[in-house]
C-alpha cells in the first residue's frame, strides 16, 4: 500500500480534516505507531488524558479511531496515513495485533459474510408480494401523474421555462418521491441544472421532457420486453434491487481502476458516483452510493488507486451499475488506455445508443487527444484533428492545460450528444483528477 | 439540425399552436408514431425523442486544425516536490502565511512551482493583485503561457520587456512599470510621467505622483512645483507632502528659514565660568501665508499645544536633522539633546521623532529611543537590521503588536532566539496580543532550533482560557516550524 499524499487527502470529508490531518501527520504527535500485513495503527495524544487509538484497514481501505469526532474519516485517520505515506520507516513491524483492532478486523470480514448469507435467509413470499403490489400501484400512479404533467408541459409550450426554472419541476418532483420513483425524481432534478442563460437550452429541456416520456412509455409496456429491459426500466424509475440480491451475482474479478469520484449534496444526502475501469475486461462499472451527510461511507476508495477486486453487476441491459464485493488488493498507481480516434467513440456511443436509448451519459477512456481552446471553448482534438466538444468546467479545462501543455495525453471522459466532461487525466505516467 | 428545428419549435410555441403533421425526420419509426391514433402531445414526445437519439447517435465528428502556439521550455529548476505538496495543501487549506512563505522560497531560490499549480496560483494573483508579480514569476513560462491564452490572467502578466506597456497597458501594469523604472532609473520615471500626466484623469495623476516618493530628489523639485498648480485639490496635496520631504526645495529652504527666525540659539553664562546654550522659541503673531500654502496647518489639533508650538513641529517634522543642526553650527545630536531640554519638549518630541524616521536618521533615532520614555516603534527603521535587536527588546511590553510588525519583513529574516524567546515570555502572559496570522508569521521568523522550547509551553497544564489559546497557537507555529525543518531550513 503506497498511497499519495494527495490521494490520502482526498479522502479527508472536508478542508478543515485535510489540514489538521496534515498538521497530525507528524511523528511527534503519535505516541505509538504500528503496522503489519492487515493494518497500520498508532495512538495520538490529543486533548483528552488517554491517547486515541486509532486503526487503518489496509486490505479494505477503511478508518477507525477512538476519539469522539463525527467526521468520518477523522483527522487521526487521515494523519496516521498520511504519516504512513511520508514516513514509512517511522511505523514498527508488530505481528500481534491490539485485541480491540483484531476484532474490529474481524467483524468486518464478518459483515461481508454475513451480507451474503442474509439473502440466503427464507422470506416471507405472502408479504413481498404484497409490498411489491403496494409499490406497483404508487409508481403507475405516478408515472400516470408524470405522462399528465409532461403532455401539459408540451402543450403550451417551454418558451418561458427559463424564468420559473427552479421551480417549474418541483411539484412533479416531490409527486414522483411519494410515489417512490427516485430515478425518476433524479431526472426531473436534473432538468433545473439546464443553464437556461445559453444558447440550446430548448434542445436539451425538449430531449429531457420526450426522454422522460418514453421511459414511462416503455415502463408501461415492459411486459412486453426482454426480462432484462424489465430490469433496467425499473431500476431507471428508481426500482432497485436490494444490495443482497446484487451480491448474489456473479462477481467480476479485475484490476479496476478508480478513475473519478462524484460527490453531490442535497437535504443532507450525499450521492456519490465512482468509475471504476477495468483494465482486463476494458468494462466500466459506476457504484451508486448514498448515504447521510456526516456518516461513512461503506467504501473509501481513492481516485488514481488500482482494486484488484470483484464487482457485482447489477443485472440489467446497460451493464454499468455494481456492488464492490470482496476487495483483494490495492495499488497506489493506475493505467488504463482507451479510444486513440473521435471517430471511435462515436461509434461505441451509437452502438449503446441502438442497444439502450436512455444511457446517456457514456463513459470512455480517450487516449492521445489534445486539449484546444479556442474563442473561449475547449475541445479534445483526436490525432486526425477530429474534434469533441468540451462542457462545464472551465478550470479543470486550464489544469489540464498547465499540466499538459498543449500535448497528448490520456483521459476519463463521459460523452452525450457530441460533449464530453473530463474527470480525470493520466500525464506522464501520473494520474490528475479533476473533481 | 433542420429536422430538429420542428422538435424545437413545437416544444417552445407548444402542440398547441404548432405541430408537424408529417415526418419531418425521414426516419420510419417517427412515421409509424405519427400514424397512431393517439394526442398530439404523446405523437410529439415519442416522436421527438426517436429523433434525438438517431441524430444523436449518427452524429460524424467535425474537424478542427486550430492549433495552440507551444510553451516555452522552463529555464529556471522546479521547486522540490515537498515544497509544492506544502504549496498544494496550504492553498486548500487556505493557510495564506505559509503559502505566502513558500513562494518567498520559490522567488529567492528562484525555483518554478509543479504545472499542477499554476491555474489556482494564477487566480490566486488575479485576486491580489499587489502579489501577482511574484505569483506569476514563480509560475515560469507555463504561467507566462496561460496568461497569454486567458483573457483574465492576461491582465496580471507582467512583461518587463514590453516596452509599449506604459503606452497601452491597464493602469495597473503602468503604475508596476512606473514604480519598477522609479526604482531602476528615477529621471527616465520622471520623464515619462511629466509626458503624459496632464492627460491623466485626478484620480491617476494623483497616484502616479505617490510614486515618485521612491528615490525622490531635487531634480524632482520643478516637477511637483508644477503640480502645485493643479486643477485637483488631491493632486496639489500630494505635490506638497513630497515637496516638503526634498531637501533643499525651495519649501524645504522656507521652513530652515521659519526656524532660523523663531526658534533662537542662546548661549547663556552658568556659574561664571561655564556656558550654556539653550533654544527659545520666539512667539509669532501669525503663521505666513507662504507657509500654510505648503500645508502647515494653522490652528492647533492637538490638545493642549499651542499653534506656535504646533507650527514649529509640523515644520520641524519636515526637517532634516543635519540641516537644522547646520542652520545653528551644531552636530547633530547636540541639537538633539538641547531641542530634548527645551522646556516644551514634550510637546515637540513627536515632531522630533518623525523627523529621525523620515530621513532615517541613526544617531538621533538612538537618542529618541534611550532618553524617551515612550518613543515611537518606527525609530527602529532607521537602524540596519542587524543592528535593530536590543531596541526591540524596548517594545517587547509595550507593543509587541506593532514589534512583530516591524519584524515582518518580505525576506523573513530571522530573530536572535534572545528575542524570540522574551517575546514568548510576554506572549505567554499576555496571549491576545497577537491574532493568529501574527503568531503564525512570527514562526517563520523563529528558528527551528527554538521548536524544544516552545514544547516546554505545550506542556504547561495550567488549564485557563489564555493558556489555552497560546498553546494552541504554539501548536501551530511548530506545524510551521517542522515544515520548515522537513525543507531543511533552518
Amino acid at each position: 500500500m503506497a498511497f499519495s499524499q494527495e490521494q490520502v487527502l482526498q479522502m479527508a470529508p472536508d478542508d478543515s480534516s485535510a489540514k489538521s490531518g496534515v498538521q497530525l501527520s507528524n511523528p511527534a504527535k503519535w505516541v505509538a505507531l504500528h503496522i503489519n500485513e492487515r493494518a497500520i495503527w498508532g495512538a495520538c495524544q490529543g486533548s483528552g488524558k488517554d491517547p486515541y487509538s486509532t486503526f487503518i484497514d489496509t486490505t479494505n481501505i477503511a478508518f477507525k479511531c477512538s476519539c469522539p469526532s463525527r467526521k468520518f474519516p477523522c483527522k487521526h485517520g487521515i494523519g496516521l496515513l498520511l504519516l504512513y505515506v511520508k514516513k514509512p520507516e517511522g511505523f514498527q513491524r508488530t505481528d500481534d495485533l491490539p485485541n480491540t483492532l483484531s476484532e474490529w478486523l474481524d467483524k468486518r470480514s464478518e459483515k461481508l459474510e454475513q451480507k451474503e448469507e442474509k439473502s440466503a435467509k427464507p422470506v416471507d413470499e405472502a408479504a413481498k408480494a404484497k409490498r411489491i403490489e403496494a409499490r406497483t400501484k404508487k409508481v403507475n400512479n405516478g408515472i400516470e401523474a408524470l405522462r399528465i404533467w409532461l403532455k401539459d408541459l408540451i402543450r403550451t409550450g417551454i418558451i418561458n421555462i427559463p424564468q420559473q426554472q427552479y421551480t417549474f419541476s418541483e411539484n412533479i418532483t416531490a409527486r414522483m418521491v411519494d410515489a417512490q420513483a427516485s430515478g425518476l425524481a433524479m431526472l426531473l432534478r436534473k432538468m433545473s441544472n439546464i443553464n437556461f442563460y445559453e444558447e440550446g437550452w430548448q434542445y436539451e429541456l425538449s430531449k429531457q421532457l420526450s426522454k422522460l416520456y418514453a421511459i414511462t412509455e416503455a415502463y408501461q409496456n415492459k411486459e412486453q420486453l426482454t426480462p432484462e429491459w424489465k430490469v433496467e426500466l425499473e431500476s431507471i424509475i428508481g426500482w432497485a434491487k436490494s444490495k443482497e440480491d446484487i451480491l448474489q451475482e456473479i462477481p467480476v474479478r479485475d484490476q479496476w481502476v478508480v478513475c473519478a469520484k462524484i460527490l453531490e449534496e442535497e437535504n443532507y444526502l450525499i450521492t456519490e458516483r465512482i468509475w471504476f475501469f477495468g483494465t482486463n475486461t476494458q468494462q466500466f462499472g459506476l457504484f451508486l452510493n448514498f448515504y447521510p451527510k456526516n456518516q461513512l461511507p461503506e467504501h473509501v476508495f481513492a481516485v488514481g488507486t488500482t482494486i484488484t477486486a470483484d464487482l457485482h453487476y447489477y443485472p440489467s441491459v446497460a451493464k454499468l451499475r455494481v456492488l464492490p464485493g470482496n476487495i483483494i488488493h490495492t495499488t497506489p498507481n493506475s493505467s488504463v488506455n482507451g479510444f486513440q480516434t473521435t471517430e471511435e467513440l462515436l461509434e461505441t456511443a451509437a452502438h449503446h445508443i441502438s442497444i439502450h436509448p436512455f444511457l446517456q451519459p457514456i463513459p470512455a477512456i480517450l487516449t492521445n487527444f489534445k486539449l484546444v481552446y479556442s474563442a473561449s471553448k475547449w475541445y479534445l482534438v483526436d490525432m486526425a484533428g477530429q474534434y469533441l466538444i468540451i462542457q462545464k468546467n472551465e478550470m479543470s479545462c486550464w489544469n489540464i492545460l498547465s499540466i499538459t501543455l498543449g500535448n497528448s495525453f490520456t483521459s476519463f471522459i463521459t460523452y452525450e450528444a457530441g460533449k464530453i466532461e473530463i474527470y480525470a487525466i493520466w500525464y506522464e505516467q501520473k494520474f490528475y483528477p479533476l473533481v | 439540425m433542420r429536422q430538429l428545428s420542428e422538435i424545437i419549435k413545437a416544444s417552445l410555441l407548444g402542440t398547441e399552436k404548432y405541430m408537424y403533421q408529417e415526418n419531418p425526420f425521414e426516419i420510419d419509426l417517427v412515421e409509424k408514431i405519427l400514424q397512431q391514433n393517439t394526442e398530439k402531445e404523446d405523437k410529439f414526445l415519442k416522436s421527438a425523442y426517436t429523433a434525438f437519439v438517431f441524430h444523436e447517435a449518427g452524429l460524424i465528428a467535425p474537424t478542427t486544425d486550430i492549433h495552440l502556439e507551444s510553451c516555452l521550455p522552463e529555464t529556471k529548476a522546479s521547486a522540490d516536490e515537498r515544497i509544492c505538496n506544502h504549496l498544494k495543501t496550504s492553498l486548500q487549506a487556505g493557510n495564506d502565511i505559509l503559502f505566502q512563505y513558500l513562494i518567498h522560497l520559490c522567488i529567492k531560490n528562484n525555483w518554478v512551482v509543479s504545472r499542477s499549480l499554476v491555474p489556482t496560483i494564477l487566480n490566486k494573483a488575479l485576486a491580489n493583485k499587489k502579489r501577482a508579480e511574484s505569483l506569476v514569476i514563480c509560475c515560469g513560462e507555463t504561467g507566462k503561457w496561460l496568461c497569454k491564452l486567458n483573457p483574465e490572467w492576461e491582465k496580471i502578466l507582467f512583461e518587463e520587456a514590453e516596452e509599449n506597456i506604459w503606452e497601452t497597458g491597464t493602469f495597473g501594469q503602468r503604475k508596476a512599470f512606473l514604480q519598477a523604472s522609479r526604482k531602476q532609473d528615477p529621471q527616465k520615471a520622471l520623464a515619462l510621467l511629466e509626458e503624459v500626466f496632464n492627460k491623466e484623469n485626478a484620480a491617476n495623476r494623483e497616484e502616479f505622483l505617490s510614486l515618485l516618493e521612491e528615490n525622490i530628489s531635487l531634480s524632482d523639485e520643478s516637477f511637483l512645483a508644477s503640480c502645485t498648480k493643479d486643477k485637483s485639490q488631491k493632486v496639489k496635496d500630494k505635490a506638497y507632502a513630497l515637496l516638503k520631504t526634498i531637501r533643499g526645495s525651495q519649501i524645504n529652504q522656507l521652513y530652515l528659514d521659519y526656524i532660523k527666525s523663531n526658534l533662537i540659539l542662546k548661549e547663556e553664562r552658568k556659574f561664571i565660568i561655564t556656558k550654556k546654550k539653550q533654544f527659545e522659541l520666539l512667539v509669532p503673531k501669525a503663521l505666513d501665508e507662504a507657509l500654510e500654502k505648503t500645508g502647515i496647518a494653522k490652528i492647533s489639533s492637538e490638545k493642549g499645544i499651542k499653534d506656535h508650538i504646533f507650527w514649529l513641529g509640523q515644520i520641524l517634522s519636515f526637517v532634516h536633522p543635519d540641516d537644522l543642526s547646520a542652520l545653528y553650527g551644531l552636530s547633530a545630536t547636540e541639537t538633539l539633546h538641547l531641542l530634548l531640554e527645551y522646556e516644551q519638549t514634550t510637546e515637540l518630541t513627536p515632531y522630533l521623532q518623525s523627523a529621525a524616521i523620515r530621513f532615517q536618521h541613526k544617531d538621533w533615532a538612538k537618542i529618541l529611543l534611550n532618553q524617551l520614555d515612550k518613543p515611537n516603534i518606527q525609530l527602529i527603521t532607521a537602524f540596519p537590521k542587524s543592528e535593530r535587536t536590543d531596541y526591540c527588546q524596548i517594545f517587547i511590553e509595550t507593543n509587541v503588536y506593532e514589534l512583530c510588525y516591524m519584524i515582518f519583513d518580505e525576506d523573513y529574516t530571522p530573530i536572535p532566539s534572545k528575542l524570540a524567546m522574551n517575546i514568548l515570555q510576554y506572549l505567554r502572559k499576555h496571549p491576545h496580543a497577537l491574532n493568529s496570522p501574527e503568531y503564525l508569521r512570527l514562526s517563520f521568523h523563529f528558528s527551528t532550533e527554538i521548536i524544544p522550547d516552545l514544547l516546554k509551553y505545550l506542556n504547561d497544564e495550567t488549564d485557563d482560557y489564555q493558556n489555552r489559546y497560546f498553546k494552541n497557537q504554539i501548536t501551530e507555529m511548530i506545524n510551521l516550524l517542522d515544515i520548515k525543518k522537513e525543507l531543511n531550513i533552518k
